[in-house]
């Protein structure tokens, strides 16, 4: 018999799980299982696996199902460093900060629920632009206008998010309105 | 001298605090793992060591014996993980005073951390962030204006900080009181950990106060919030200190029988002369225990863990000996 996630090995792994009440068998290949972390099921003196136990909480935040996550993620790649979303969900750590980009939707999602946000406030250096790091050197005045104007930031991304599906629906004279919004906030800037 | 033996602010329960930045380099990949670009990475510190100042080494995990890894270690400077298992790749950066450590090629490119003694988030806060800039400013960060400073574990991005403070509490935890502590802590955005490292053996009655969130806080509202909570745990453990050397007699009798067999032992494992050093340091901070000051116990504490004993002595020691060298070593700070 061959694996059921890779179709190409010979199976020797059986699995069957039971998650409220779906029962789900499988015969994977032993690469496969320890790929899905299930050679390690009746290790009981298995000392916690930090990276992985985070990783699982990916997984569950992100709204896919056990097998499925398997297989769509295989597709989804940094085009930086070529880590997968399954290599995240698997090891909890991202490649390179290309990937924050890369699967920037499902983070989002996930860095709402682990830190409570998903947007970062205060100092940033900015390597290559001087008058930034001048603007944050100079504390209390600056630092208020720095967080007006990252309020400002993501007031700009929630109407272009707006004006988008606008369009979709097709409600034009919103659409407009919304346009005509976005204008002016950035002519205010 | 080292920031480890001095005392400061809040000292008699505050033994230290520590900025953490996690940082990592643009044009690398994080975690690296290759030879190859861990060289680059090296030398790209190595050759901007001049730009960045601080009178920062570059050392190499795999140049250091294992004592001394062991030793820093010891000092909490750097982790046991990232001294053992990260000794083929990782390197740090450290000056004289070790009041600044920056780990290369652990979770992240760089850890930057810097300590000081007592309660004083806020210098080390300014320390920290006026090398960060300057490293960020040579060596160039990985950053992204919505996420913040990049890291490779997304539960550190945004300001990449962890604010720690290191605390003393023999007494809520000798009353039982501690485990309100820990309720009351828990519901804000703050880690409390007892600082016991079964592996060394090493117990003690220190515990260490984190910030949980690093995205959405600034660093001046992390370091300010774990500051407030250190010293409100600060004030609960003056108080129960009151209300047991009210009883002075029971205390006194604990504390100088402690310190009587520190001074007359012959051979001591490190678990109990923890447990007896921490009645001393208590007394000392109570003004009971006369006979010792602050410097001393902050020497003893340092000195009868295993590999700062070896240091110290600049000798290898077997298990055996290394009991009797213990209690050497602390009649010698004792009588010093």
């Amino acid at each position: 018999m061959l694996c059921d996630n890779c179709g190409k090995r010979e199976a020797n792994v059986r699995y069957s799980e039971s998650i409220n009440g779906m029962k789900k068998d499988m015969n994977l290949c032993e690469e496969c299982a320890k790929q899905l972390g299930i050679t390690n099921q009746f290790n009981f003196n298995m000392p916690l696996d930090f990276p992985n136990f985070f990783g699982s909480f990916l997984e569950d935040f992100s709204d896919h199902e056990f097998m499925p996550l398997f297989e769509e993620t295989k597709t989804a790649r940094c085009d930086n460093c070529g880590t997968t979303f399954e290599d995240i969900v698997n090891t909890g750590r991202l490649g390179c900060a290309n990937c924050y980009e890369a699967f920037g939707d499902k983070l989002d999602a996930i860095l709402k629920r682990l830190q409570g946000s998903s947007r970062h406030v205060g100092r940033l250096e900015e390597t290559f632009n001087n008058s930034k790091i001048e603007n944050r050197e100079n504390n209390t005045s600056e630092n208020k206008k720095e967080i007006k104007d990252e309020k400002q930031d993501s007031k700009l991304e929630k109407l272009q998010e707006d004006l988008k599906s606008a369009i979709k629906e097709e409600r034009y004279e919103d659409a407009a309105k919304i346009r005509d919004e976005i204008k002016k906030l950035k002519e205010g800037d | 001298m080292n920031w480890y033996l001095q005392s400061g602010k809040d000292s008699d329960v505050v033994i230290s605090s520590r900025i953490k930045f996690s940082r990592n380099l643009k044009d690398f990949k994080f975690n690296l793992k290759d030879r190859n670009s861990i060289e680059q990475l090296e030398n790209k510190i190595k050759d901007n060591l001049y730009l960045i100042g601080y009178d920062l080494k570059f050392i190499k995990l795999k140049d250091l014996d294992d004592i001394t890894k062991q030793s820093l270690v010891e000092k909490n400077l750097i982790t046991q993980d990232f001294a053992f298992n990260k000794s083929d790749v990782g390197s740090i950066l450290i000056n004289d005073e070790e009041n600044i450590c920056i780990m290369i090629n652990d979770e992240d490119h760089l850890k930057l951390q810097v300590f000081t003694p007592g309660l004083d988030l806020e210098n080390a806060l300014n320390l920290a962030v006026e090398i960060d800039k300057k490293i960020g400013k040579v060596l160039g960060y990985a950053t992204n204006k919505k996420y913040g400073y990049l890291t490779s574990n997304p539960n550190n991005c945004g300001t990449g900080l962890r604010a720690s403070v290191l605390v003393h509490l023999p007494a809520l935890l000798e009353t039982g009181n501690i485990n309100q502590i820990f309720d009351i802590v828990s519901r804000f955005e703050v880690n409390i950990k007892r600082m016991n490292n079964k592996i060394r053996a090493d117990e003690n009655d220190m515990f260490l106060i984190t910030n949980k969130k690093t995205l959405g806080l600034t660093e001046n509202e992390i370091s300010e919030s774990i500051k407030i909570i250190a010293q409100k745990i600060t004030e609960q453990e003056r108080r129960i200190r009151k209300i047991l050397a009210k009883n002075s007699i029971e205390l006194e009798d604990r504390i100088y029988r402690s310190y009587g067999i520190l001074t007359n032992c012959r051979k001591i494992s490190l678990e109990e002369a923890n447990k007896l050093l921490s009645y001393v340091k208590l007394g000392t901070d109570l003004g009971i225990l006369k006979e010792l000051d602050d410097l001393r116990v902050q020497k003893l504490y340092l000195y009868i863990k295993p590999a700062n004993m070896q240091k110290y002595l600049g000798k290898v020691l077997n298990s055996e000996d290394k009991d009797i060298e213990r209690a050497n070593i602390i009649k010698q700070i004792i009588d010093s």
